[in-house]
């Protein structure tokens, strides 16, 4: 048989394989063993006596030109504020709970419409001025007002601000039109950083760029080579980090490094040969080489994020038919997913919020799989099966696409699994993960039918998913908009509690307009002698990290 | 003229083996469900990352998918892709070739200027080019990498048409009174035809070639449907714990590549002799 002769003499050829394979890959990672799954993993490699001095490279998945501070949504931008300036107030992972940072205390009025803060003192910029209450007062003013003139929106999580006003030397309070539980916790997030006075005065362009950007952090800017490293040294002051920071001074590393390696294929390999020192996202394939080769994977937990979801777009062709939503919903069998592209680190998803996160409901059981109700309900909805098995009505085909952002390392072969799945129930998927030039446009086109996310949420699921400004979904859903109005209201933690569970039954299964995935963790290869440990959404503590001779 | 076929030159065994390749080939585009019983778009999550054996002689990939299905069942693709840039090569250059050749001398001068401006321009280059302005998929994906063999089909046909044109049996139908037409597709075309021919087969392998460069840069028919560089691409990931996923394919690509050259160039041998 030539078939299986011709076969034979390419498997002689293996040896020489590499050949044209890595002229068109343009690369090539050290080789490693093994398969299967690694050792445990926890998200602190924290231990020992520190050590002063050194400089530490974070490997990134890539590096933002635009380091606005209201826009800072992504890891990338998180990553870099969490280490180079300060917030009102900390999450706690642990706890759930918001901690002091640069308020040292507060207090909220009975209906969550007025905070009052108190700023600590001493608290300095890195160009000399003072972190008071009045630069506390421009910041919280252009994070809730935005800055028409120039182009700067509204933060998303300051609903209903009015106004601050320093009432004391270290007070100021804050009053809001209506009611947001969530505000506190909105002030913990990267979106809420501060920048001194001087940088609120630049226009937009000035305060996207990071050179530019002046804040009272333990890191300072030094140099950049745009696209490709971002360098800043440490502030010798410094301190002031949150009441739950180890460290209570300066930082221990004399300088940090975020580099940008977007391939992801390479990241375990930088670490391994010490050009990083610790990689964010790592694959899950290369999850079990990287421990084989004495990297250890630190596992950073997101009780700040939701889980992974996709969103269907409510009014979008296809699936503004909520049965096709269903169908779509219980038509892929998340345990093969999870032992297919994922790992045992990705626990599966059971609602919009992580597992961890409080006030998370289980509502697994609700949206198993199920592929015969998913074809009962395709053909109900007058989808049937064409010659090629993807489903068809009135002669178009039953055709979705997802876009999703580059940003997460298992969502593109996430998808690809999924799409031979949904391919199973007769639905074609064009699979976009990964690429961001689509992603942006699929963002602001309602009309696109799926994007896959998962977001920060510490302002609540409000902002993410009611009328204004919600991109996930393009749906104004009345019963939605009327929880999450009470949420905010809510004062007593039991009563959020409920009204939460309420909004992850009508966003999961009254709608239908989310399928949730997995839980949202970051996977980091972290190097010998190496010591971090990450917040709650996952950006690296840098300012408590070191790293041994 | 060609001469009888009694007159062929033997193939030597490098010939005779990129025949048996290409002979493969053919039958996997035409007949790929003969050759594998495994689904090229749906894998078996039982059975990711499976090294060569074989059952699985290029492996699986991480969704579980046998390599080697997804290479003859891409062959579909890559050759129709390839297939379609040769003949726009060739439809275009060839007729560019003849009337720089035929009709006079302002025609030749215009013509082979546009051809050297074309030169200037890497082919790789040109196929980017067509194919972002005009989205990412096969047909522009075959015109573009077409467009960029237009150069060689337009000065090879010059060149043979100047050749043939010369010798005593295109004279003679000229002085017998033949027309334009007549002589063009009557005589010079034909003798210069066995060039073409061997020159299409060695593009054909240049075109594989560059239809899967694109579509491993993402260019070419979206997945999952299996195409040759795209395969290549998606194992890219897993170099670390999946050599198979790239090496396999990519060795051959190559060998295809290797085999349509020697094919041409005995086929330019035979024509020539």
């Amino acid at each position: 048989m030539s078939f299986h002769r011709v076969r034979t003499r390419l498997a002689a050829t293996a040896g020489a394989a590499a050949l044209l394979a890595g002229v068109l890959a343009g690369c090539a990672a050290p080789a490693a063993t093994g398969g299967g799954a690694g050792d445990g993993a926890g998200a602190s490699t924290l231990s020992g006596s520190p050590v002063e001095g050194g400089s530490l490279v974070f490997a990134d998945i890539e590096l933002q030109t635009d380091f606005q501070v209201q826009k800072a949504f992504n890891y990338t931008q998180s990553n870099v504020f969490r280490n180079i300036a300060d917030r009102l107030t900390a999450f706690d992972p642990e706890t759930g709970e918001v901690v002091p940072w640069i308020a040292s205390e507060w207090t909220v009025n009975e209906d969550n419409t007025e905070f009052t803060f108190t700023i600590r003192p001493d608290v300095t910029f890195s160009d000399g001025t003072p972190l008071d209450a009045a630069a506390v007062k421009a910041n919280l003013d252009q994070l809730g007002l935005g800055d028409d003139a120039k182009k700067i929106v509204k933060n998303r999580d300051f609903i209903g601000y009015v106004g601050s006003e320093v009432t004391a030397e270290d007070t100021v309070v804050v009053r809001l039109s209506e009611p947001n539980a969530d505000f506190l916790k909105a002030t913990a997030a990267a979106t809420a950083s501060l920048l001194a006075p001087a940088t609120l005065a630049l226009d937009y362009a000035g305060q996207a760029d990071i050179s530019k950007i002046v804040a009272s952090g333990p890191f300072v800017f030094e140099s950049q080579v745009p696209d490709q490293e971002l360098v800043f040294t440490k502030r010798d002051d410094y301190a002031w980090p949150s009441s739950i920071s180890t460290n209570d001074g300066a930082a221990h590393l004399d300088e940090v490094v975020f580099r940008a390696i977007p391939e992801v294929g390479l990241r375990v390999g930088a670490v391994a040969s010490g050009q990083a020192d610790v990689s964010r996202g790592v694959q899950p394939s290369d999850e079990a080489s990287a421990t084989a080769s004495g990297i250890e994977l630190a596992v950073a937990e997101a009780p700040e994020l939701t889980a992974n979801w996709a969103a269907f777009r409510g009014g979008a062709p296809v699936v503004s038919d909520q049965n096709v939503r269903r169908a779509l919903q219980i038509g892929f069998d998340r345990e093969a997913l999870k032992s297919t592209v994922l790992s045992e680190r990705y626990p599966l998803s059971g609602s919009v919020l992580n597992r961890s996160a409080p006030g998370f409901v289980d509502l697994s059981d609700e949206f198993a799989y199920d592929a015969d109700e998913a074809e009962r309900l395709l053909d109900e909805a007058g989808w049937k099966v064409g010659s090629d098995g993807i489903r068809e009505k009135d002669g178009q085909r039953l055709r979705v696409s997802i876009a999703a952002s580059p940003r997460s390392v298992v969502i593109k072969p996430a998808f690809e699994f999924i799409e031979s799945e949904w391919r199973k129930i007769g639905v074609e998927l064009t699979n976009n993960a990964g690429d961001s030039a689509i992603l942006a446009t699929a963002l602001g086109d309602p009309a696109y039918p799926i994007i896959g996310s998962r977001q920060f949420y510490l302002g609540g699921l409000g902002p993410l998913f009611s009328a204004a400004g919600n991109t996930n979904t393009y749906v104004s859903d009345d019963e939605l908009n009327a929880l999450f109005a009470t949420e905010r209201a809510a004062t007593e933690p039991s009563e959020r509690e409920a009204v939460l569970a309420d909004i992850q039954e009508r966003l999961v299964l009254g709608t239908n307009l989310l399928v949730p995935l997995w839980d949202e963790v970051q996977v980091h290869a972290v190097g010998k002698g190496v010591h971090i440990s990450f917040d709650g959404g996952t950006a690296p503590l840098l300012q408590e990290a070191w790293v041994e001779d | 003229m060609p001469r009888g076929i009694g007159a062929l030159p033997l193939p030597g065994p490098a010939t005779a083996l990129s025949a048996l390749l290409v002979l493969v080939l053919v039958a996997w585009l035409v007949v790929p469900g003969l050759f594998t019983s495994y689904d090229p778009l749906v894998g078996d999550s039982a059975e990711v990352f499976l090294a060569p054996s074989v059952a699985h002689p290029f492996g699986t990939d991480h969704l579980g998918r046998d390599v080697l299905a997804r290479v003859i069942h891409g062959t579909t693709q890559t050759a129709l892709t390839a297939g379609l840039a040769v003949l726009v090569g060739l439809a275009l250059g060839t007729a560019i070739g003849l009337a720089s050749s035929t009709l006079g001398p302002w025609a030749d001068a215009i013509s082979m200027r546009v051809i050297d401006a074309l030169i200037a321009l890497p082919a790789f280059m040109v196929a980017l080019f067509v194919v972002s302005a005009y989205g990412a998929g096969p047909v522009s994906l075959g015109v573009g990498v077409g467009i960029g063999s237009i150069v060689l089909f337009a000065r090879v046909t010059r060149a043979e048409v100047l050749r043939v044109r010369a010798l005593d049996y295109v004279e003679a139908s000229k002085l017998a009174g033949a027309g334009y037409f007549r002589q063009l597709f009557g005589h010079i075309l034909p003798g210069a035809a066995g060039a073409l021919i061997a020159l299409a087969v060695v593009d054909f392998g240049a075109a594989v070639l560059a239809v899967s460069a694109l579509g491993y840069l993402g260019f070419g028919t979206p997945p999952p449907t299996p195409e040759w560089g795209l395969i290549i691409a998606e194992g890219r990931n897993y170099l670390a714990n999946a050599w198979w996923m790239t090496s396999l394919p990519g060795t051959f690509v190559l060998l295809v590549v290797v085999a349509l050259g020697v094919l041409g160039r005995y086929l330019g041998k035979v024509t020539r002799a």
